[in-house]
């Protein structure tokens, strides 16, 4: 991956949309910065028994209860252990801090609505419906994530 | 109209007028209620600031086009202002009109944007009518109870005292609403002061500036230490940081004390809606009652003020209508013709005390006792075993009301259980105290918030949990080699022996969804067992092991995972990691369920080859010589104890075994069947059953498992005395035994006598006739059952008539009158079921007061609330023939010609269960 803010061309700051761009299995994906509230290494969690496979458990997030999601199991992705290089986004989403548990963060990306193109209805692989749209950059493809669409797929 | 409109947009200011009308209106009614208590010698100061209240609020909504407000608070505040200056003196008649129009004023607020759709018409005429009186001075108090029956369109007459309009609000909502104006009946009214979601208001907390100060310095305090913390670690200074972090414990320490008491809440807000609720009531009831509270300074979490509110109303509503008697009673009582309750907040040990008492004609626990046994609670003996105490204490069980005859006021919807459930929900106590003639006296404990709970920490599949202590009753543990004595296994299920009791055994990983890893009982390391109770069910929770108990932060959980069962919520343990927090409630249930799950699943593949909708029933197998199995019904099973075979006297032919400081006579059944005998062994097991006449054991060497067999048994091949038939289970013929045939062929002398004692009562005694048989009509679908039921009666000398369903038995019962006294169903059955027949039985309007018993194989909570739901008199499990003879001769006693057209016991069980 070479996404670069460098990378991005660069307009008037106005018109921009800021994004944070990161891999889950093999796809890139990105999420405006507007949804996340912090991005943290913090991926011991507590399982919860009879949840949904969704759920991988709960998190002390200073002294607040997060529920930190799959995004595997939500992309129906096999699933993965965490590596050194996963990371925790904590979303906030109806007013619930939430956590993603992703493969990797790699950057963040500067993009304007225009660059967003409607998502087809599958994108490698993967239903449509989770995205908001697809982003074209250089060599990579990056799906926008549909956050709400996102956390409420049971 | 659409200038209103215009004002209505402006949310902001519409949000500070109910806020502030809300101010307003909260001390009004007590001040009312003042008012009226002076009379005559009027308190201008008083009603002065009633007056001022009511002006603010008329000015604020003429100002924001609020015309419905507007006009009601206009006609209030005239005649507040004709009392002010002494034209108008405030009787009762005209204080509850005001007070019912401040009722309306505040749920016009409560839902500002449709007040001005409102028809408030009915007040402003009332209202009117006294502003008249004032300046006609000549007319009295009569002529406005007489208008307002006019006036008022509803059936309801606002004026007098003791109107119907209180007794039936209050019928219909028992919770707190005797404040919501009868008048608004049309729009559904939100109870005033006690909803929490509506009122905008709500959802803020006053609280005091000092408080506010407290925290301010605090939080600066708070900002110093942290500077000396960063630069103590900068330094690497060991003693400064030492002293940062000193500094920072008790800043937070103090922070967090501070922080409470911003929740914390006066007991004043709950208490001060009961003066208007005692003074209705008595009025409505005609009785004379003083309320008197003491302590209501007392704070309180918010959320426990939230939610005292309806429990304590029921509790003195229940003084009200069953504890206070009435003036003249109470005079030939030798007591003051006006009672008093009294409402009393103090602290005690950390925890909340709330009392009320009242010194009214306190509880019978004799009442209650036959209550008991009648609704088939528990036993006559265990009811007489009693202490006075723990028979008031029944009040709080489900079924059970203190009122002899359901009221408006109590005894509906609502019960003792329900009060006690809610308290219990909040991590409180309920207690009674009752003197007979003297009082009674309710105390509550609750904690002082709800925000911390007590908890046992424990350990299983490598993760902490943590259990409330409130579902605790003990920690067992079983240590290494004691496991193979102390843990029966029976079938799939394991019992833990306990003090005499079978307790059965849940391994929580298992009901947490996990697989075992390891099977404790295997490697026999020592047991830990954690004893929880839910309602009446107790379980033991097989855990890896057990922490310490802490006091744990309930957190609320996300919306992915709030849904998942067997979990209350979460918390944060001392070391940062996050605990799930157990809900043993849901856990029991899920165990029940997946009981169920797992006999469905057995029974599957056993009855493929019978028919699909059969009855079954659970046995007990057993074997005496090896050989030969027998099966007993689980539900005649008193215990089961294990023995060793030299505890076993001999006397006079007898053999008996002494235990708990009695005799248990025992069976053998090679002396009483066609049985081979037993072989030689040191390790007995008696199978304890009630015989009606008291408990006898039958002794096995063996016992095999439990299992759910279908109800097709041949009753005639194998049939002896004490055998009621047979059925093949895995190739093995298997007897099933009559115990109490097998009593009465042992011990004929004995069992006989109370047979035929018994049998005595089975005539229905008609004045100046001689006793007639008494017939019972049973339906049942399985020819076993009915053959086994009609005999038990048959043998009790009542006439039978037997029918296959539930359709037949209508038809026959519609026919005529055939002199059938007693109904005995099952509940499934084709065509028509046991329900079905009931609930047609008694809305007939001649058969309406025949009994109806209800039996069947089934009989959890949720049953029995069915059967009482569709009128059923009394409900049993089906084989239990000594509970079934004894209930069926209980019904046939209530329906004796005197008490016939008396409300029928289930009118009273179906109000307080539904």
């Amino acid at each position: 991956m070479t996404v670069t803010l460098e990378s991005a061309p660069r307009r008037p700051a106005g018109g921009y949309m800021q994004m944070v761009a990161f891999n889950v299995g093999p796809m890139h994906l990105a999420l405006s910065i507007q949804h996340i509230q912090e991005i943290n290494r913090n991926l011991d969690v507590v399982p919860v028994p009879h949840a949904a496979p969704t759920v991988r458990g709960l998190l002390n997030l200073r002294g607040k209860i997060v529920s930190v999601m799959d995004l595997h199991a939500i992309l129906k992705m096999p699933p993965q252990p965490p590596t050194r290089e996963s990371r925790n986004i904590i979303v906030s989403s109806q007013g619930e801090a939430i956590g993603l548990c992703v493969d990797r963060v790699l950057d963040t990306l500067s993009v304007t609505a225009d660059q967003i193109e409607p998502p087809p209805s599958n994108v490698q692989g993967i239903d449509g419906g989770f995205f908001e749209g697809v982003l074209s950059l250089e060599e990579d493809v990056i799906a926008v994530i549909d956050l709400e669409q996102l956390l409420t797929t049971p | 109209m659409t200038e209103n409109l215009a004002c209505l947009e402006d949310d902001e200011l519409i949000q500070e007028f109910a806020v502030e009308a809300n101010e307003h209106l909260a001390d009004i009614e007590s001040q009312l209620l003042s008012i009226e208590a002076a009379g005559a010698n009027i308190d201008s100061h008083l009603v002065n600031q009633v007056f001022r209240a009511i002006h603010s609020i008329k000015g604020a909504a003429s100002f924001l086009g609020l015309a419905t407000i507007n006009k009601l608070a206009h006609a209030m505040e005239n005649v507040l202002n004709h009392i002010r200056t002494r034209e108008l003196i405030p009787t009762s008649t005209r204080v509850n009109v005001l007070l019912k129009s401040a009722d309306m004023l505040q749920s016009l607020i409560h839902r500002i944007a449709e007040s001005n759709e409102q028809d408030v018409s009915e007040f402003l005429i009332v209202l009117d009518q006294i502003n008249d009186e004032a300046s006609g001075s000549a007319s009295d108090e009569a002529t406005i109870s007489d208008a307002m029956t006019v006036t008022a369109t509803s059936p309801v007459t606002t004026a007098s005292p003791d109107s119907t309009a209180f007794s039936e609000t209050a019928a219909v909502e028992p919770v707190a609403q005797v404040s919501a104006p009868p008048l608004l009946a049309p729009t559904k009214p939100a109870a005033s002061t006690n909803s929490n979601s509506s009122a905008p208001a709500d959802a803020n907390i006053r609280v005091a500036v000092s408080v506010v100060e407290q925290l301010m310095n605090l939080a600066g305090e708070l900002v110093l230490s942290r500077n000396q913390l960063l630069q103590a670690v900068s330094r690497g200074d060991r003693q400064a940081l030492n002293n940062a972090a000193g500094g920072l414990d008790q800043v937070t320490s103090e922070l967090q004390e501070a922080i409470m008491r911003t929740r914390m809440q006066p007991v004043r807000t709950v208490f001060g809606r009961f003066p208007r609720v005692v003074r209705d009531l008595s009025a409505s009831l005609g009785k004379h009652v003083e309320l008197i509270v003491v302590g209501d300074d007392v704070e309180v979490d918010k959320t426990i003020i939230e939610a005292i509110g309806d429990p304590l109303t029921h509790l003195i509503r229940n003084s009200i209508d069953h504890g206070i008697e009435t003036p003249t009673v109470r005079e030939a009582a030798d007591k003051s013709r006006s009672g008093k309750v009294r409402l009393h907040a103090y602290h005690q040990a950390g925890k909340v005390r709330i009392d009320v008492e009242d010194d009214g004609a306190g509880i019978n626990p004799d009442k209650l006792r036959q209550k008991a046994v009648s609704m088939g609670l528990m036993s006559t003996e265990r009811a007489q075993q009693l202490s006075d105490r723990d028979a008031i204490r029944l009040i709080f069980h489900p079924g059970l009301s203190t009122a002899a005859a359901v009221t408006d006021v109590s005894g509906r919807g609502v019960g003792m259980d329900v009060v006690k459930t809610n308290i219990e929900k909040l991590g409180g106590t309920v207690d009674v105290e009752s003197v007979l003639g003297r009082g009674t006296s309710i105390r509550i404990t609750l904690p002082l918030t709800l925000a911390i709970i007590p908890s046992l920490i424990v350990h299983s599949r490598n993760q902490r949990f943590a259990i409330p202590q409130l579902n605790i009753v003990e920690l067992v543990r079983v240590r290494p080699g004691e496991a193979s004595r102390r843990i029966v296994q029976i079938h799939q299920s394991q019992v833990l022996r306990l003090r005499n009791t079978l307790l059965p055994l849940i391994r929580l990983d298992n009901a947490l969804g996990c697989s075992p890893t390891t099977d404790p009982l295997k490697n026999d390391a020592g047991i830990n067992i954690i004893v929880v109770e839910s309602g009446t069910m107790r379980y033991g929770l097989i855990v890896d092991s057990v922490h310490d108990s802490e006091e744990i932060v309930v957190k609320p959980l996300g919306r992915h995972v709030k849904e998942c069962s067997c979990l209350a919520g979460a918390t944060i343990l001392g070391d940062g990691c996050v605990a799930l927090i157990l809900d043993i409630d849901d856990i029991i249930r899920g165990v029940d369920l997946r009981g169920d799950l797992e006999k469905d699943l057995g029974a599957k593949d056993e009855s493929a080859s019978t028919a699909p909708k059969q009855e079954r029933i659970n046995v007990l197998l057993f074997t005496n010589d090896p050989a030969e199995m027998f099966a007993v019904p689980m539900t005649l099973i008193c215990r089961i104890e294990r023995i060793q075979a030299d505890q076993i006297d001999s006397l006079g032919g007898q053999e008996i075994l002494q235990y708990c400081g009695g005799t248990l006579p025992l069976l053998t059944l090679e002396s009483t069947l066609k049985a081979r005998p037993r072989p030689k062994t040191d390790n007995l097991y008696v199978v304890v059953f009630n015989t009606g006449a008291g408990e006898a054991g039958l002794i096995t060497p063996h016992l095999e498992d439990i299992q759910e067999v279908p109800v097709a048994f041949d009753t005639v091949t194998l049939r002896e005395p004490g055998v009621t038939g047979s059925f093949v289970l895995a190739k093995k013929t298997v007897r099933l035994l009559d115990l109490f045939e097998l009593a009465q062929a042992a011990y004929p002398e004995r069992y006989k006598r109370s047979m035929a004692s018994a049998g005595g009562t089975n005539h229905i005694e008609t004045p100046g006739q001689r006793p007639v048989r008494a017939t019972v009509l049973l339906a049942e679908d399985s020819a076993f059952f009915q053959r086994q039921v009609a005999a038990f009666l048959e043998s009790e000398g009542f006439q039978v008539k037997a029918f296959n369903d539930g359709q037949q038995a209508w038809d026959y019962l519609q026919e005529d009158e055939h002199g059938i006294n007693l109904v005995v169903t099952d509940i499934e059955m084709p065509f028509m079921t046991g329900l079905q027949l009931c609930s047609k039985i008694k809305s007939h309007p001649q058969l309406k007061c025949l009994p109806v018993l209800a039996m069947s194989t089934l009989a959890g909570d949720d049953d029995i609330r069915r059967g009482y739901d569709a009128g059923v008199d009394d409900y049993q499990v089906k084989m239990d023939r000594e509970q079934l003879l004894s209930s069926v001769r209980r019904l046939l006693e209530t329906i004796s010609p005197a008490h016939s057209t008396n409300s029928r016991p289930s009118e009273k069980h179906r109000e307080v269960l539904s």
